[in-house]
């Protein structure tokens, strides 16, 4: 049944860099699942040869392109933030008599290919991540319950989820709320006449619909602030 | 084969030596990785396993050995190729397209880097496995291990081990040859009879003109005893990449079980123990680890050559680039 919901993640292991939009983590699963190949879009992919797949959020044409009733995700306060470093190197002592004899040679660790890296990562302790969506919740819920990891560096332990839970909320809050009178934005919308008496925002460039790393949907954009 | 959907296995693993996985230096001692815990309404920082560390140690890099060792690659790799199999490898070519093939063809020749993904010359293929921190068995941690745990097991009522009192400090001495009684007679000081009690004083240093190297060097460890609750996730996998994740772990431990730095003065040892695995095949079918490891062996054997193959066309060695353009070149195939 399509209603209102709070959909609050809680996670067990700290969150890396930012956590993703539901629509394009539903989106992925369900594309999965109907064993549609993710990875054969790529950015020069022009976006109408494209087919995606249902996912079940309530969505409205804005500016012409297909805008899921999702809010931004919101996160409250971190407990801590801090900055973690993840390293990455050849290991030259054990590589070196593994290597062909003519491959013996002075390696560049500075720059290149063969840089040894200590990337630094956001790392934020926050217990929930919090969406409002209009959608069914059912769906959603099979969805949900399989997307064990949100944000970054989730292939080394970090943005664990335990759970998703849902509370259902009277009003949409999923693109606007109003609050004292005036629309706050909840959600990246083009910048255009959506953004017109709303206030709480930014303008920036990029993508307001999903996949939001094709070129192909880069605009203008509102986001919220 | 038949594919297994989602497949968690937990680990508690217990420090049988001083475990010192450091995340930098404050001052002149080096100081445990540690990430930030809410407890009892403030944040404390607790030792952690950081899961990087346990990613590379127990999987990639025995996993790999093993691989190469298996395909004869000792001695007869590229960097390039080396970098791929140790580290994941890196982008080092601009590509505006997949190689789909060749992204298929490495995941069915080798089970181990479709579970771990990594990076080709010009294209990043991602994995299938999550590989959890290791939590430390304190009672800051209470309210995520309990979380952890599968089911059936639970934390004791009474209150666990506060995480300092697992953390304890190291200190060594990185001796200097020219102190060691009786390094005298060695070191080339003409027509100067040298005592022991010359030596010691400094007497050969002041000759020699060079100050004494000898260097304390210390740092905090976590104490043998201490226990982390970790674990690994995988999803949608095959049973040969379950394979995989078993064989690379039982090879670890075989090769002496460690995890963090100075492993070569005994640090870093522990033992792993498996306590829970959640996991059916795509027909409800309960799934054998041992089953899983013999078909994950028979596969790296019997598609030896292929893999050898695919490496080698995957990089090539730069020399053999050359010789190729110049076989072209002489075939007139160069245009």
């Amino acid at each position: 049944m399509i209603k209102n919901w709070q959909l609050t993640a809680y996670l067990l292991s700290p969150l890396a860099g930012d956590p993703p939009r539901l629509d394009a983590v539903l989106m992925r699963e369900l594309a999965q699942r109907m064993g549609m190949s993710t990875s054969k879009i790529t950015r020069d992919t022009p976006l109408s040869e494209v087919m995606f797949p249902p996912i079940p959020l309530v969505f409205d044409d804005i500016d012409g392109r297909r805008i899921y009733h999702c809010s931004d995700p919101i996160l409250p306060t971190p407990r801590q933030e801090w900055v973690d470093y993840h390293a990455k190197r050849l290991e030259s002592d054990k590589a070196a008599l593994l290597l062909r004899e003519d491959q013996r040679k002075k390696l560049l660790v500075a720059s290149g290919p063969y840089k040894m890296r200590r990337a630094p990562a956001r790392i934020r302790l926050v217990n929930v991540v919090v969406y409002f969506v209009r959608g069914d919740r059912k769906e959603i819920n099979k969805l949900t319950k399989k997307i064990r990891f949100l944000g970054k560096h989730t292939n080394i332990g970090y943005g664990m989820v335990e759970r998703w839970e849902f509370f259902e909320t009277e009003e949409d809050l999923s693109i606007y709320a109003v609050r004292t009178g005036k629309r706050v934005l909840m959600k990246t919308l083009p910048a255009g006449e959506c953004l017109r008496d709303v206030c709480g925002y930014r303008l920036s460039y990029g993508a307001a619909s999903p996949p939001y790393w094709h070129p192909e949907n880069y605009s203008k954009i509102g986001v919220p602030a | 084969m038949k594919p297994v959907r989602t497949y968690r296995l937990t680990c508690l693993s217990e420090a049988l030596s001083p475990i010192t996985h450091m995340m930098g230096t404050s001052g002149n001692e080096s100081i445990i990785n540690r990430e930030y815990v809410y407890t009892q309404g403030m944040t404390k920082a607790v030792p952690v396993l950081s899961g990087n560390a346990i990613r590379h140690r127990m999987v990639r890099e025995p996993g790999a050995m093993y691989l190469i060792r298996q395909y004869d690659l000792e001695g007869q790799m590229s960097i390039d190729m080396a970098n791929f199999l140790l580290v994941g490898g890196s982008l080092s070519q601009s590509s505006i397209s997949d190689n789909l093939r060749q992204i298929a063809q490495m995941q069915t020749l080798f089970p181990l880097l479709r579970l771990l993904g990594g990076s080709l010359t010009n294209q990043v293929v991602g994995g299938s496995l999550y590989v959890l921190r290791g939590v430390m068995l304190c009672e800051e941690n209470r309210r995520v291990l309990s979380r952890m745990l599968p089911d059936g097991y639970d934390l004791p009522n009474t209150d666990l081990r506060s995480c300092e009192e697992y953390v304890s400090e190291y200190q060594y001495t990185r001796g200097d040859a020219r102190r060691l009684q009786g390094t005298q007679k060695l070191l080339s000081v003409p027509d100067v009879p040298v005592t022991p009690t010359l030596a010691a004083d400094g007497f050969v240093d002041d000759l020699l003109g060079e100050k004494s190297n000898l260097m304390l060097y210390s740092g905090q460890t976590v104490k043998t005893g201490a226990m982390f609750l970790h674990g690994f996730y995988c999803q949608n996998i095959s049973r040969l990449e379950l394979g995989a994740l078993y064989h690379a772990l039982a090879l670890w431990e075989q090769s002496g079980s460690t995890i963090g730095g100075q492993a070569r003065i005994g640090h870093g040892r522990i033992q792993l123990s498996m306590l829970h695995a959640d996991g059916k095949d795509f027909y409800g079918t309960e799934i054998d680890p041992a089953e899983c490891v013999t078909a994950y062996i028979e596969h790296v054997q019997q598609h030896r050559d292929d893999a050898v193959d695919w490496l080698q066309t995957a990089f090539p060695l730069k020399e053999s680039r050359k010789k190729a353009k110049a076989v072209d070149l002489l075939l007139g195939k160069d245009g």
